[in-house]
């Protein structure tokens, strides 16, 4: 295929995906559909169809029937309710950093690792018994050496 | 003065309702309409487009100026949201995907349909969508191919079938 062949495939190409307006063909190859479109009768023929269900697109008529304005006002007025209870949140939380900040909850604190430490030792050290017919042994051993 | 959308952005993301209006005053109806093509039931596609509004002041931050424009960005969202219920439908409907026609629920818009409204809403999806985001919505090649997740040739090519489909169900139609 030349480059002539090849720009007049890409013409029909483009006119068959966008339609017949100049204005919705990629910019870059506007120019050479434009060529195609004065060299080839083909490429003509092509933009007259698509002109026809251009026009026949153009009937669709959808509107916007929201009114962005009072949209806009209750969603910020929706949000900023919740920006209160976040911030109701956020007041809860800074008190319980207020209250973490003075010395009354370091006995509390040393405890409570304590008992966590104690937990995640016995976790790891454990180990459960999977056959208990040698547990037995094993405690008949120990009695029979009495 | 039209305050420069990027400034809007800025300003949205530092928690401004004032910018956030105006955002949703340019950025509604465009939105509201797409899904009104899209999903053909006015009243979903009005509760699809306050949740993309609501997720423009949840998610500002998500939005990268410099990679989209905003309105890409809202369309993509939106297009997910349809997409979703669209699908939904389908199960609920049992609508068979193969057989490349929606269900349309003519009680859901009792409006009068052009015959060439009727036409897109029998376009398989994805074409319907790649059409509209072009034709109507005035989108790029390159912002439909991000929208809809797939590439400049694929949208292409969707292009060139929806056209030739519709082609064909209004000759029918005559």
């Amino acid at each position: 295929m030349n480059p002539d062949e090849k720009n007049h495939r890409r013409a029909i190409d483009v006119i068959a995906a966008y339609g017949a307006e100049q204005s919705a063909w990629p910019e870059a190859e506007r120019a050479a559909t434009l060529d195609a479109l004065q060299s080839s009768y083909e490429v003509r023929q092509i933009l007259r169809e698509e002109a026809s269900l251009d026009s026949l697109l153009q009937q669709s008529a959808r509107v916007a029937t929201l009114n962005a304005t009072q949209v806009a006002q209750q969603i910020a007025r929706g949000l900023s309710q919740q920006l209160t209870l976040s911030q109701r949140l956020g007041r809860g939380l800074e008190v319980v950093a207020e209250s973490l900040s003075s010395d009354f909850w370091k006995p509390t604190l040393a405890a409570s690792l304590t008992l966590s430490a104690g937990i995640a030792v016995g976790s790891t050290v454990y180990e459960p018994v999977e056959d208990w017919s040698q547990a037995e042994q094993y405690s008949f051993t120990v009695v029979g050496e009495e | 003065m039209q305050v420069d959308q990027a400034r809007l952005v800025a300003l949205l993301r530092e928690g401004n309702q004032r910018a956030y209006s105006e955002l949703v005053v340019r950025h509604l109806p465009a939105i509201e309409v797409y899904a009104k093509r899209i999903v053909n039931d006015d009243a979903l596609a009005q509760d699809i487009a306050q949740d993309v509004m609501v997720v423009l002041w949840q998610r500002s931050a998500d939005f990268n100026p410099n990679k989209a424009r905003l309105t890409t960005w809202l369309h993509r969202i939106a297009h997910n949201r349809c997409i979703d219920i669209l699908r939904k439908r389908q199960r609920e409907f049992g609508w068979d995907p193969s057989e490349s026609k929606y269900p349309v629920a003519e009680s859901d818009t009792p409006r009068e349909q052009q015959p060439i409204d009727t036409a897109l809403m029998r376009l398989p999806e994805s074409q319907r969508t790649a059409l509209v985001l072009t034709y109507y919505q005035n989108l790029s090649n390159r912002e439909v191919a991000e929208i809809m997740n797939l590439s400049v040739r694929a949208v292409e090519s969707l292009l060139v079938r929806a056209r030739g489909n519709l082609k064909k169900q209004l000759e029918t139609q005559e």
